[in-house]
């Protein structure tokens, strides 16, 4: 194509043909045809009344307008593709009509003319793409002509397109210009976004032109007996995919769908079919109630129609005590006399006495599916499966289970961006392509709950009251996250940043020494916010080392707060309670009530420090599942199902070899110095095994406090301490020698500062207490301790 | 042809008696529903009919509408 010049002939009858629609349209079809009926009637008028002068010329110029009209609407409203393969005969009827005589054609004046066509505005709107800014990019494009309608026809046959469309021209343009490809990288955007859109817009274009489905004609309905039963307890899907014209698309292909079909057809009697919720069961039977009225189905299923029961609606009808069972017994019998009626029941554990507003039919539905004499089909999550076949296993047997399966990510994205369109026509908004993506990857990411492609659609849906202007973006998809979640996800506004490149010196406000520690805590966690981490992995995971009492949970709690906002923000589990094997159940069971459930605790509050305390003393079992957690952050629970600890913080914490840094720090050695002499001592000795030290993105050292930072710690007390009299307006102060006192006094080698809160209590709060009681003190006092006042 | 109207069937009791009515009801559910689908028949039949004859006169009508249409104006205009 390249070799042989391609030149469009814009004088061809299609191209006039297109032209003279265009002009004339919509508009000029409705005038014709309105004055031809009316000069039409006024003749049969005029006839009558003998006025045969009036009569001829109104008959004559009503004929006439009549012509028109019917040429119009015959030849000239479509363009038909013509017969050969010359680019004229290809393109489509809008384009050879929006085409310019006149000047020569360019790649700039193809790319305006363009304009006129909304496929160009649905591209460029949905890649976020100023327009006006393409236009001066390709006023000087090198670009032959000749490669945009090559590149446009390869794109058109791959899409199984029988014309080429206007917005698969402008896709090319934008794919192959280069100054337009750089401006395109500028907004993040390559040639998979460019196509993507496209694709949709095809699928568009295709689902515009689909012709009204119709139910097999108007006797199609008295092949069914009346159902007034089915009608007031369920939703007959095949009349309400006609009645809406619905469409599924692709999904009428799956292979969900044919795995449905195929067992339908091979008189399974009733079919369980088992998905995560989001996973699209209830699409698939949409679909599958479409290629009934499509007449796409094999004979055996032909005439079928699908009807769907509402749970709910049956439980609220029954009014007295076996009410309910003898509606289910009727609502069979109905759809079995019916004929032709495949039952489905969604959510169908309802029916099987699981789940809030459930009751127990499976009694009923047992000889319904043994007689096989009237297909059902019943949907519900694997969970519910498992646990129908451990409750009634002889119900269960007779199901024939189905299976669906997440999408891949492209048919995800595909299905993601045709909800979109339906969600751009009911919310009068635009979707650009970047939000589907946004959707599709923070829902993978922060609603592990449900399945593709539900969870993307309800992310997409959540996102459009955060449109701004009424263009829904990235950006408004990671507002509804992070409102929903309470989690930050889009890039740091300034403020926050500050925050982050001070976050040492935030978490110095209430932690006193241990540089490195909180130096290593911080680098990690900017590094995390930043994006640059892994996103597969927990937000940061530490082992924090050291004797008792120098800062480790006080550092967990900074973390906590200056991260997540809140101390509170904090999953906290001794591991010295989980030293048995079978402690591996607990900590991944899923009981909504079982607080030692580490998968519980992370389910409620994802955004959350998991400070595992002792972590030494865990069982290897314990330790083995901890593995997965910091290699995967994920573990799964003993249903089957994953909990995600991708956005958490994990903390080990341990005394294992405290001895040996406070003999280093002793000897004024620096703690990178001996950093890997500790790590050797704890593998060596048995305690921690190489596999879990290197799991962790950082073994964090914590050295005893000395004297000076001690006297700090008391500051920060007292300072608590004033917090609390505040409300009596009446602070404290401790001079110097009696701070170095109470250092002396509450400091323990073996337990650090931990003593020191007694301390202070003993000797600050206790003394301030009776001074309040005694009316010694009041408010507007400032009371400076000195060591003589200390009751030691 | 002869299948019941809309599978409105009654089954028969223990008694002759109900043997006769239940016979008497698919009767009338037989007999309403040839009847319907019968005139249902006709009446398509009947459409494909029209639509046939409107087909075959609008190829002979077609081309001779400009021509009646010029005819007619020529006439209204001339004395």
């Amino acid at each position: 194509m390249k070799n042989e010049p391609v030149i469009v002939n814009l004088y061809s009858k299609r191209a006039k043909n297109a032209r003279l629609g265009r002009k004339v349209g919509r508009k000029g079809f409705a005038s014709s045809a309105s004055v031809s009926v009316s000069l039409l009637v006024v003749a049969v008028l005029c006839f009558g009344f003998h006025e045969s002068r009036y009569g001829y010329l109104s008959l004559g110029i009503g004929l006439l307008a009549g012509m028109w009209a019917l040429w119009y609407k015959r030849d000239l409203a479509v363009i038909a593709p013509g017969k050969s393969s010359q680019l004229d005969d290809t393109l489509s009827g809008e384009v050879l009509a929006i085409l310019p005589t006149k000047p020569e054609l360019s790649v700039a004046t193809l790319w305006k003319a363009l304009g006129d066509s909304w496929q160009r505005r649905f591209i460029t709107n949905h890649l976020l793409l100023p327009p006006e800014q393409i236009d001066e990019l390709l006023a000087n494009e090198p670009t032959s002509l000749q490669d945009i309608w090559a590149k446009a026809t390869e794109m058109s046959k791959a899409q199984g397109d029988s014309v080429i469309e206007a917005g698969t021209i402008a896709a090319a343009i934008l794919m192959l210009s280069e100054p337009v490809k750089k401006q395109l990288s500028l907004y993040k955007l390559h040639e998979a976004e460019v196509v993507a859109v496209t694709k949709w817009l095809d699928r568009l274009l295709k689902e515009t032109e689909r012709p009204k489905q119709h139910f097999g004609g108007i006797a199609r309905d008295w092949a069914f007996g009346f159902t007034p039963l089915l009608n007031q307890f369920g939703e007959n899907i095949s009349v309400a995919i006609m009645r809406h014209n619905a469409h599924f698309g692709t999904l009428t292909t799956a292979s969900g769908v044919q795995a449905i079909t195929s067992a339908l057809e091979n008189h399974a009697g009733a079919i369980a079919l088992i998905g995560e919720d989001g996973v699209g069961k209830t699409s698939h039977m949409y679909a599958l109630a479409q290629i009934f009225i499509e007449g796409k189905a094999s004979r055996k299923l032909a005439y079928h129609q699908v009807i769907g029961l509402d749970a709910g609606a049956i439980i609220s009808a029954a009014r007295y005590p076996g009410e309910l069972e003898q509606i289910v017994i009727q609502l069979a019998n109905e759809a079995a006399h019916a004929g032709h009626v495949i039952l489905f029941l969604d959510d169908a554990q309802l029916f099987f006495g699981n789940g809030t507003g459930s009751f127990d039919a499976t009694q009923i539905l047992l000889p319904v599916i043994q007689s096989r004499g009237l297909p059902l089909v019943m949907a519900m999550a694997p969970g519910d499966y498992q646990r129908l076949r451990n409750q009634n296993s002889t119900f269960a047997n007779l199901l024939t289970p189905v299976v669906l399966q997440e999408p891949d990510e492209p048919s995800t994205l595909e299905v993601v961006s045709d909800a979109a369109s339906r969600l751009e026509n009911k919310h009068r908004v635009l979707i650009a392509y970047e939000a589907i993506v946004e959707a599709y990857r923070l829902s993978g990411r922060y609603e592990q709950e449900q399945a593709y492609p539900g969870k993307a659609i309800l992310l997409l849906e959540q996102a459009i009251s955060h449109a701004d202007d009424r263009v829904v973006s990235a950006r408004s998809v990671q507002d509804a996250i992070e409102q929903s979640r309470g989690v930050r996800v889009g890039s740091a506004a300034p403020a926050e940043a500050d925050q982050l490149l001070n976050m040492e010196a935030r978490i110095h406000e209430r932690m006193i020494g241990q540089d490195s520690a909180v130096k290593a805590v911080a680098s990690a966690l900017r590094r995390a916010r930043a994006g640059v981490a892994d996103p597969r992995r927990p937000i940061g995971s530490f082992l924090f080392l050291g004797p008792t009492g120098v800062g480790k949970t006080e550092l967990a709690k900074a973390i906590a707060e200056c991260y997540f906002g809140n101390e509170a923000s904090m999953v906290r589990l001794d591991m010295s309670e989980y030293q048995q094997p079978d402690d591996v159940q607990r900590l991944l069971s899923n009981g909504q009530n079982d607080t030692s459930s580490l998968i519980m605790a992370i389910r409620q509050q994802p955004f959350t420090v998991v400070l595992l305390d002792e972590i030494e003393k865990a069982h290897p079992n314990v330790l083995n599942l901890l593995l997965q957690m910091l290699d995967e952050g994920s573990l799964t629970d003993v249903a089957g199902r994953p909990a995600s600890f991708k956005d958490s913080i994990i903390i080990g914490t341990s005394n294992a070899g405290a001895t040996t840094i406070r003999d280093h720090v002793g000897k004024g050695e620096a703690l990178a110095s001996f950093e890997q002499a500790i790590t050797d001592e704890l593998i060596s000795s048995g305690q921690f095994k190489p596999e879990l030290l290197n799991r962790f993105d950082d073994i964090v050292l914590f050295k005893p406090l000395n004297s000076e930072e001690l006297g700090q710690i008391v500051q920060l007390m007292i300072a608590d301490i004033n917090k609390t009299l505040s409300t009596q307006n009446i602070s404290v102060e401790l001079t110097k020698d009696a701070t170095v006192k109470i250092v002396e006094a509450g400091y323990d080698a073996r337990l650090g500062a931990r003593p020191m809160r007694r301390t202070l209590q003993r000797a600050v709060e206790d003394g301030i207490a009776g001074r309040i009681l005694r009316g010694e003190a009041g408010p507007g006092d400032h009371i400076v301790l000195d060591m003589k006042d200390l009751d030691l | 042809m002869f299948a019941p109207w809309r599978r409105i069937v009654s089954y028969p009791g223990a008694s002759m008696s109900d043997h006769f009515h239940a016979w008497l009801d698919n009767l009338v559910s037989r007999i309403i529903g040839f009847l319907v689908r019968f005139f249902v028949l006709i009446t398509a039949g009947l459409t494909l009919i029209i639509i046939f004859l409107f087909s075959i006169a609008e190829l002979v009508i077609w081309p001779c509408v400009p021509v009646v249409a010029v005819a007619a104006i020529v006439k209204a205009i001339l004395p």
